[in-house]
């Protein structure tokens, strides 16, 4: 059997923790709270929790991009805690209605066409989430960046009034990840500015830079993130955070599998 | 003129020369056989590993083989499709890909699923006689599936249950449908059963959003042969469209690889027995010339001369060697033509392989190669070996040689 | 008759000498056709073995032993216990060699890919003994022990993961309890082997695998190997020893390779027949020119007043005398030879492009004793038979024409 007839099980860079920043995006809080700029451990997991409200619901659009095509699509997405997330797709029509559930390390989606919830197989999480450059992966393995990596100050520059840290994250010896390290940018007010996954050549394979920083739920928000793989200038994906409110409370039947196959109002 | 003497001189001693004629001939036949055999079996086992899925050419979208991806598209393969059918004895099927999730009850696995045309596919690949239980697929299918045997059996599923589909759709949206299983193949390749599933093209492409966009188009036939010596006449077809032609030595390298290896070890024994039985030949006809020291005793001395009669003697040889492997090759080639026709039977063994689509009789390649290269070989050591005579003969005396009998 | 054989075998033997050009060269004809013939015979079954056992020596082995279910369902949820005192007693026969392994469904993760593979923890030492995959290493090196947390991919997985000696990836697998585990390896190093082989197995110590699967001291198979002769015994034993393993034979678990295996007998008879007709025929075709030449010898015999019947018994023995000689002096040779070659015959100089290792392409030769007895007595009586019928012809010939007939 020829193998390339099943390369597409999984040619799809599979990344552990930019989702860290996509889910991030999605419940940034803007509690500015300076962190002790000599400790890039405490700085990062301050970034992260201040995104770590307690809970968020934000609308978002994204944008694939391809060199032959361009796709939009619309989605509500609500977490709790760091590890319940739900999205459900709005626009448009034709993907209306399509859903992700995540319960820590698990992964469900919903299909309104077939009506029915699957779980998403191991061999599967490399493949896009919803046609993107994000994987399921990175949506399952958001607080990797956080928990098995060692972290250090690289740089530290001035633009726009705040002080940006360079932080190099190398992973734990031993740490089930694949990446060499990552390297991210972050404002002393913990709003993420841009990450870079390195394999373990050290050669960077792709990046996500945050376009835009804009007031949201009364915060400093990245409102536009783009997603780059390293080795394919000409495809991006954006996603745009249009609304949010944080620190609300949402309740337990939203992260639940019947939920997904049958939503409730909201 | 020595070539005359040489002739009349072979039939003088008629017996001994029909018996040199008649080893070289049937040694020359069965060269000429075993190497049409050996031809005929490899093709049997490489067109076997072909028809399988993946046919004896493919035309695909730049690039498609090194990454492929549900949205590389043939567009409109139709035209392209009916040309390439309007060669002789050649039949293209169009078919896409993606890898997709299959579902059913809690379970949930990936493989890589495939939209084929089940009218054409069986005239190109023999996965329908793996079918195992159920039944291939066929043109009235819609909401059809068949998958591998390992694949079924991870997702506990059987002949007649429903299977969810999910996957990404070639404008980017989810695709998703609900298939029935209808048949389960068994391979026997450890890949594709855990891996493979296939629906019927039309359905797929409503499924992908590809319009009538394919992914690739297959390409089988009669023989790999024909289909090979198409293959000029196909890149130009492909060309023009866009598209690239890959041969079956891109497509499955590994079973070109195997074949190259195993080949070539044969070779090696062929090479091997060509030699051995030429030196056994060739004993036989030098001693048969030695025994003629008398004659050439009284050639010389009625005045011939030496370098003269070894001529002669080494046209005899060529002459012996050329009629015995031209009757073998007419003897080999026609026994080995009929077998071609009727195939040999793989008798108990057929059975065995009919399981895996695999054809139960073997049919030899008679080809230029296969008639020539045997005999050829036998010719030129004989040729060369002739000469030995000739040297002696420059040593002889009319008187040595008559005493020495 | 006896009187007549006193007589005629030591004229015989002279005969032989006098004519030492002749004598030679039917004898090396009939040397060279008897040892091409056993050579090529057992050539060509070590061929069809080394053809098996490229796919056996793999993973298989010559049976295997499983948890009951686990064929039908290869995870994690069939396992057994580490084979007890009984099982082990019958294993450690003498020609029997096994191996332990944990072996499940998995999930390999590199930076640029994920593919599903087997994991598979081994006993390196044990199987070093059974598989050829710990000699196929083509990088880095093979585990050291059963608690060897590193783990050996196929060359071919390494190219398609982007990854090499020295890189580290994620295996993914469930453990007993369902839950999801993962865990960072070390390639340590690289085999060669068929690509679905290369593609599908990745290796590391049992223990390690035990440990990630939370498994305790279960294992998911025993592979072993014995010869052909010892295999169904071996089988039974063990089925009888416990009856609630499922004991398989390597014609059930791998019925492809059986049937090619079978194919590639059938193959090899073929050309074993051809080897030996062509062989008769240049064995036959020496015979008979001998005799040929010899017409006028027989009608000086006979001129002289011998016998018909004594000169037949002459072409006999000088026939049973030279073929004789000669078969068993081929048959010896191709023994000697055999046994010299017992380090096996390397092909890999074949495939030198093909990036072909190892496995399968060593021919290891063996002496099959009634072979060497069949052949012998085949090529002999064959031999001298068809010096009968020329020898007949010429013994009643006219003694004047047959003087006439050859210059």
């Amino acid at each position: 059997m020829n193998h390339c007839r099943f390369k597409r099980a999984s040619n799809l860079a599979c990344s552990h923790a930019s989702i860290a920043v996509v889910f991030a995006v999605l419940i940034t809080t803007a509690r500015t709270m300076a962190a002790p700029a000599a400790d890039a451990g405490a700085l990062l997991k301050a970034a992260f929790d201040n995104w770590r409200a307690n809970s968020s619901q934000t609308t978002m659009t994204m944008t694939v991009h391809r060199p032959e095509w361009e796709r939009h699509m619309s989605m509500l997405a609500c977490t709790r805690s760091e590890d319940k997330a739900l999205v459900r797709f709005i626009a448009p029509p034709k993907d209306a209605g399509n859903a992700t559930l995540k319960l820590g390390a698990q992964m469900w989606v919903y299909n309104p066409k077939l009506n029915q919830v699957i779980k998403l197989p191991a061999s599967m999480i490399a493949q896009p989430w919803m046609g993107s450059d994000f994987s399921y992966n990175d949506l399952a393995k958001a607080d990797d960046v956080l928990t098995e990596y060692t972290h250090h100050i690289v740089a530290s520059t001035h633009a726009d009034g705040h002080t940006v840290f360079d932080i190099e994250a190398i992973p734990k010896p031993g740490a089930p990840v694949v990446w060499g390290k990552q390297v991210l940018k972050v404002r002393d007010d913990g709003v993420l500015l841009q990450q870079e996954f390195y394999d373990q050549d050290m050669k960077l394979v792709r990046t996500m830079n945050t376009d835009k920083v804009a007031i949201l739920g009364g915060r400093d928000y990245p409102v536009v993130i783009t997603m780059h793989p390293a080795e394919n200038e000409n495809n991006w994906t954006r996603i745009e955070t249009t609304q949010g409110k944080f620190n609300i409370s949402l309740p337990d039947y939203l992260f639940t599998q019947s939920n997904l196959e049958n939503p409730r109002d909201r | 003129m020595l070539i005359t003497l040489a002739w009349r001189n072979l039939w003088r001693h008629p017996s001994r020369t029909w018996l040199s004629i008649a080893s070289m001939a049937l040694t020359a036949a069965l060269l000429v056989f075993m190497l049409s055999f050996q031809l005929g079996m490899y093709d049997t086992l490489r067109s076997g590993a072909l028809k399988l899925l993946d046919g004896f050419a493919q035309v695909q979208p730049p690039g498609y083989i090194d990454d492929p991806d549900v949205r590389k598209v043939i567009h409109s393969p139709q035209q392209l499709v009916s040309s390439l059918n309007h060669i002789d004895g050649m039949i293209a099927a169009p078919r896409t890909s993606s890898y997709v999730i299959l579902a059913h009850d809690q379970l949930s696995y990936g493989a890589l699923l495939e939209g084929v045309d089940a009218s054409r596919e069986p005239r190109i690949t023999t996965l329908a006689a793996t079918i195992h239980s159920g039944r291939y697929l066929n043109a009235q299918d819609s909401q059809s599936i068949i998958m591998g045997r390992t694949l079924a059996r991870n997702l506990k599923l059987s002949v007649g249950d429903k299977v969810t589909l999910l996957g990404s759709a070639a404008d980017g949206s989810i695709a998703a449908d609900s298939l029935t299983l209808i048949g389960i193949f068994d391979t026997g390749v450890i890949e594709v059963d855990r891996q493979l599933a296939q629906m019927p093209l039309a359905r797929f492409q409503e499924t992908f959003a590809m319009n009538r966009d394919v992914n690739i188009i297959a390409i089988g036939g009669g023989s790999l042969h024909a289909v090979d010596q198409q293959l000029p006449r196909i890149d130009k077809i492909a060309e023009n469209s866009k598209l690239v032609l890959h041969n079956w030595t891109v497509l499955r390298p590994d079973v070109h690889q195997a074949i190259t290896l195993d080949f070539s070890t044969a070779l090696l024994w062929y090479a091997a027995m060509v030699l051995i039985v030429t030196f056994i030949l060739l004993n036989t006809l030098l001693m048969s010339v030695f025994e003629r020291q008398r004659e050439f005793g009284i050639l010389l001395a009625i005045g011939m001369q030496a370098r003269q009669t070894g001529i002669m003697i080494w046209l005899e040889l060529l002459l012996l060697a050329a009629l015995g492997n031209i009757i073998g090759i007419l003897l080999g080639g026609s026994a080995t033509l009929w077998l071609q026709y009727q195939g040999i039977s793989l008798g108990k063994f057929s059975g065995l392989f009919a399981q895996w689509g695999l054809p139960d009789r073997i049919h030899p390649q008679l080809s230029m190669t296969s008639a020539v290269s045997g005999p050829l070989v036998m010719i030129i050591l004989i040729g060369i070996a002739g000469l030995i005579p000739y040297y002696h003969l420059r040593r002889v005396t009319p008187l040595t040689a008559m005493q020495s009998i | 008759m006896i009187e007549s054989l006193v007589l005629i075998v030591p004229l015989a033997w002279r005969n032989l000498l006098r004519n030492r050009r002749r004598s030679l060269i039917t004898f090396i004809v009939v040397i060279i056709g008897m040892y091409s013939i056993l050579f090529f015979n057992s050539l060509l079954n070590a061929w069809a073995q080394s053809t098996r056992n490229a796919t056996l020596d793999l993973m298989t082995g010559s049976a295997q032993i499983h948890a009951r279910g686990y064929l039908n369902d290869p995870t994690i949820a069939h396992v057994m216990p580490f084979p007890g005192t009984t099982l082990q007693h019958i294993l450690s026969a003498p020609g029997v060699t096994w191996a332990a392994r944990v072996r499940v469904p998995a999930i390999v993760q590199s930076e640029y890919k994920l593919l599903p593979v087997t994991l598979t923890g081994v006993m390196p030492a044990q199987e070093m003994k059974i598989s050829t995959i710990p000699h196929a290493i083509v990088e880095g090196q093979y585990l050291a022990n059963p608690s060897d947390n590193g783990i050996i991919i196929g060359r071919h997985l390494a190219q398609r993961l982007k990854t090499r000696v020295g890189k580290h990836v994620i295996v993914m697998s469930q453990s007993r309890d369902g839950a999801n585990q993962e865990q960072s390896y070390t390639v340590e190093g690289l085999f060669a082997g068929n690509k679905a082989a290369e593609d599908d197995f990745i290796f590391t110590g049992l223990a390690t695998a035990q440990h990630m699967l939370n498994l305790g001291g279960n294992i998911s198979e025993i592979s072993f190997k014995s010869s052909d002769a010892q295999l169904p015994s071996v089988i039974a034993t063990l089925q009888k020893a416990d009856p609630s393993l499922d004991v398989r034979s390597w014609q059930s678990l791998s019925p492809f390779t059986a049937a090619t295996d079978q194919f590639m007998h059938g193959f090899t008879l073929i050309w074993s027949i051809i080897m030996f007709v062509l062989m008769a025929i240049g064995i036959v075709n020496t015979q008979l020119m001998t005799v040929i030449e010899r017409v006028r010898e027989f009608g000086l015999l006979r001129a002289i007043g011998m016998k018909p019947a004594l000169i037949l018994l002459q072409v006999i023995v000088e026939s049973c005398l030279l073929t004789g000689a000669g078969v068993i002096a081929g048959a010896a040779g191709c023994v000697v030879t055999i046994q010299q070659l017992h380090n096996g015959i390397d092909l890999s100089f074949l495939a030198r492009g093909a990036e072909f290792f190892g496995a399968g392409h060593v021919l290891y030769l063996h002496v099959i004793f009634q072979q060497v007895l069949v052949f012998t007595l085949l090529v002999w009586s064959f031999g001298v038979l068809v010096t009968l019928w020329p020898a007949v012809k010429a013994a009643h010939a006219n003694p004047v024409e047959a003087m006439n007939h050859a210059a």
